[in-house]
């Protein structure tokens, strides 16, 4: 449905009924050559705004819309859930076939979801000081694993079945 | 070498220094040998030390759960090495894991007034 506007609500049949039958087919906008363009400072402005309903619905002027939004600070900005979707999607995509998974089980993998390089290494430290090296502007959209399993790390003793990956 | 301690729950712990961007701490963590990882610290000293967020992973819990943590990057020195290690941020008291271990021995007397006793190997890898 057409969001409301000041004029829209206020719909009246046109042209009226007294008009003649000609003038309903030509084929001119009729309804926006009546509308008054809206401007700050116009009197249908100043008549909108009086109405506390058409004021919430109104759009906003042409100065306010066209403001760029703020955007938040992009660091740590992604989203938990989606960082580990796409890291362990490139890791099967992209190292898995690179990696020797039976011996290398235990290494860490870190892994860029923007530009999909990573780095692979014993120490999870060294193999994210490479990749940030390398790409300084990795930082914040980094995700880690190990070749074996998609979890880095384990709290009060590994799970007796490896999770299903 | 350096000494630990028990807690009063009888848990092994140790003095850990630990550095960030905004100064250092010395920290007195547990030795969980239940955990892989290096460190875990809470939020508070997280921020005390304003530990630069480095990246996500997710660990398993005890019983079973799955969670994504951030990990942070910090310096810890324990018994006369230092190491870039990452934090994990855990509400709980600190622990050690086996990561920060690796390349010491540990020798625990599990008894009322036992020594706990940490240093380098010479072959550390």
């Amino acid at each position: 449905m057409e969001p409301k506007s000041a004029f829209s609500t206020q719909r009246r049949q046109f042209p009226p009924k007294r008009f003649p039958r000609v003038f309903q087919e030509v084929d001119v906008p009729l309804k926006m050559a009546r509308r008054p363009p809206v401007r700050l400072g116009h009197r249908s402005d100043r008549f909108a705004s009086a109405n506390p309903m058409w004021k919430e619905t109104r759009p906003p002027a042409y100065e306010e819309s066209e403001a760029p939004i703020p955007q938040p600070p992009k660091i740590m900005s992604e989203d938990p859930s989606e960082l580990a979707e796409r890291g362990n999607e490139i890791f099967e995509r992209v190292v898995r076939p690179e990696v020797d998974a039976e011996s290398d089980a235990q290494k860490f993998v870190v892994i860029d979801v923007e530009t999909e390089d990573y780095e692979i290494d014993a120490n999870a430290r060294a193999a994210f000081d490479r990749l940030v090296e390398r790409r300084p502007d990795a930082r914040g959209r980094t995700w880690l694993r190990r070749v074996g399993s998609r979890h880095a790390y384990h709290f009060g003793g590994r799970l007796r079945e490896p999770s299903t990956e | 070498m350096m000494t630990g301690f028990f807690t009063s729950d009888g848990e092994p712990a140790l003095s850990v220094h630990v550095a960030g961007p905004a100064g250092n701490l010395d920290v007195d963590a547990v030795i969980d040998t239940g955990f892989n990882g290096e460190l875990t610290l809470p939020h508070e000293q997280i921020d005390t030390l304003d530990l630069p967020e480095a990246t996500i992973t997710e660990v398993t819990l005890a019983d079973g759960r799955v969670r994504d943590v951030p990990l942070y990057e910090a310096k810890a020195l324990l018994s006369g090495v230092t190491r870039e290690v990452f934090v994990a941020e855990a509400p709980t008291m600190p622990l050690i894991g086996t990561g920060l271990l690796r390349g010491f021995s540990l020798h625990i007397e599990f008894q009322a007034e036992g020594t706990i006793q940490v240093e380098p190997l010479n072959s550390s890898s």
